[in-house]
């Protein structure tokens, strides 16, 4: 069931607000012991907002889509009241006085807050393997990661334990979860989203945006929560428009780009296909699908990461007397960034923006580029390389290959499901656009979309639709 | 090229850590020096970490 669905049955008074979020209540009761997908369930909470909303509705206060629709909050988003951990044991006692923009605007436009999701410790990896509140696991394959950083968002999703989570995207951390738990998941331009009472990771590189299960839900979460907040000064004073693709698109007109390079050279052959597949089938649909040369994408992941180690190293280093409290692999990363040095850092700023103009050339030609979201489908939990040819290569980078380089762009990025691989387990098709260019983004993802691309059925642990769906 | 071994040691990290660290730096730098030493002499970083548009 769409929220747009839930939606219409709701005004219809098919159904109430506080029926679907009892409803999914008792689903995160019976699969969250398995799937870890929630840190704190906020039941009492989640009810008395369903409460609100069904007498909002009554009353013909109607706040629009995300009116009485349950949402999950990934644990890194400041909730009044509520401890927000940041999946770090540092601050497993956190509790904000103030909600963070987003948490603000979703209250605003009607909907119940079901939970924080879990996340790998301190959003700085891709397991969510978490060594202090237990791994999340994947709903296709519970002994498998269900990527990360916001792991418990994209593992509620395709649970059907939300209608919609919110993550958080630094390197990939919005669109790892949603390729290897295949739903879908929008890292929207940096400046589109407050990131005000977010915890940050890496100040320049932290995106925020929602994974849901189709695109024009992500989209409608996406509206809800956008615009400009005076208290994050990267966000834009830009008019609003709505995001949400009509029932019927077109792509004709549009010119999508295929990379010749970099995107193909080390992704697995069920990747490979399912992204051309995806170019044939915008074709198909009237695009234009060109082939082009992307820049040297190894170099802005280097600039990304000598970007994000000492911006990350910052943020935690407020903890650093607790350090050996970190996971191995966060203590690790921590540890790197401490030994970067200033001019290093200063240098990676200023090809930064050399590589974005070098995109922006590329962006005159296309419209969208399409690539693979990952290389490969959702590794097994605790595993800690994987094969590329042969070579076993770490799986934190490998698996950020195609993502971690958008977001020192700070374009606009989303990855959607493109088919299963030969074990049945999620692919993940990522769409990029230029910056403010979501509409645009989510009009091909939404034409892709209703052409059967993401037909690729629900999770083996997925709560049964909640009633009968209709429209 | 850095010396991050020794700024590994001079950071006080055990010899563990110090494998854990000093590798993924190496191989990290031999990617972005060669970026970095091309640089023109003014090339300046965008203090605002936007995307490419300004404000309406």
């Amino acid at each position: 069931m769409t929220i747009a669905q839930a939606g219409r049955a709701l005004r219809e008074r098919r159904i109430s607000s506080v029926e679907l979020t009892r409803y999914l209540l008792d689903q995160i009761g019976r699969l969250n012991p398995e799937i870890n997908a929630f840190l704190t369930v906020t039941g009492d909470l989640a009810l008395d907002q369903a409460r609100r909303a069904d007498a909002g509705l009554r009353a013909g206060a109607d706040c629009g889509p995300l009116h009485g629709i349950p949402i999950a909050l990934k644990d890194v988003f400041c909730t009044r009241g509520i401890r927000t951990t940041a999946g770090a044991v540092q601050l497993s006692e956190n509790v904000p006085d103030y909600d963070a923009a987003v948490t603000e605007r979703l209250s605003a436009a009607g909907s119940v807050m079901l939970g924080k999701t879990g996340m790998h410790e301190f959003a700085y990896g891709i397991t969510s393997n978490n060594p202090h509140y237990g791994a999340v696991r994947n709903p296709w394959n519970p002994a498998c990661i269900p990527g990360g950083s916001s792991g418990g968002s994209g593992a509620a999703v395709a649970s059907g334990l939300a209608f919609a989570a919110l993550g958080t995207d630094t390197g990939g951390s919005i669109r790892v979860p949603a390729s290897f738990c295949g739903t879908v998941g929008v890292k929207p331009t940096f400046g589109l989203v407050s990131r005000f009472g977010t915890l940050p990771l890496g100040f320049t590189l932290d995106h925020v945006g929602p994974l849901a299960r189709t695109v024009r839900d992500a989209a409608l979460v996406l509206d809800a929560i956008s615009g400009y907040d005076p208290r994050d000064p990267a966000t834009r004073r830009r008019r609003k428009e709505a995001l949400c693709p009509p029932p019927s698109v077109s792509l004709s007109e549009l010119c999508i780009g295929l990379p010749a390079n970099y995107f193909f050279d080390r992704a697995r052959k069920a990747v490979k296909e399912a992204v051309v597949r995806a170019a044939s089938l915008a074709e198909s649909l009237g695009a234009r699908v060109t082939t082009v040369t992307v820049p040297d994408m190894e170099g802005l992941t280097a600039v990304h990461r000598l970007i994000l180690l000492p911006e990350a190293s910052a943020v935690i280093g407020k903890f650093h007397q607790r350090r050996g409290e970190l996971g191995a692999d966060v203590r690790a990363l921590y540890e790197q960034g401490r030994l970067v040095s200033a001019v290093d850092y200063i240098d990676a700023q200023r090809l930064r923006t050399e590589f974005r103009r070098q995109f922006a050339r590329l962006f005159e030609s296309i419209d969208v580029l399409l690539t693979p979201a990952t290389l490969f489908s959702a590794p097994r939990i605790g595993q800690d390389t994987v094969d590329v040819d042969g070579v076993p290569e770490d799986v934190r980078l490998m698996t950020t290959a195609s993502v971690r380089a958008i977001n020192v762009l700070g374009y606009p990025a989303l990855s959607m499901p493109c088919g299963l691989d030969p074990g049945g387990m999620p692919l993940g098709l990522q769409a990029i656009a230029r910056p403010f260019d979501e509409r645009l983004l989510l009009r091909v993802a939404a034409a892709l979309e209703d052409a059967g691309i993401s037909a690729i059925g629900r999770a083996p642990l997925c709560a049964p639709t909640p009633f009968s769906a209709q429209n | 090229m850095t010396d991050y071994r020794k700024l590994a040691e001079s950071a006080g990290l055990d010899a563990q850590l110090e494998d854990r660290v000093v590798p993924q730096l190496e191989r990290l730098e031999a990617v972005f020096r060669p970026l970095a030493t091309s640089l023109a002499f003014a090339a300046e970083p965008d203090i605002r970490f936007v995307a490419a548009e300004d404000a309406e």
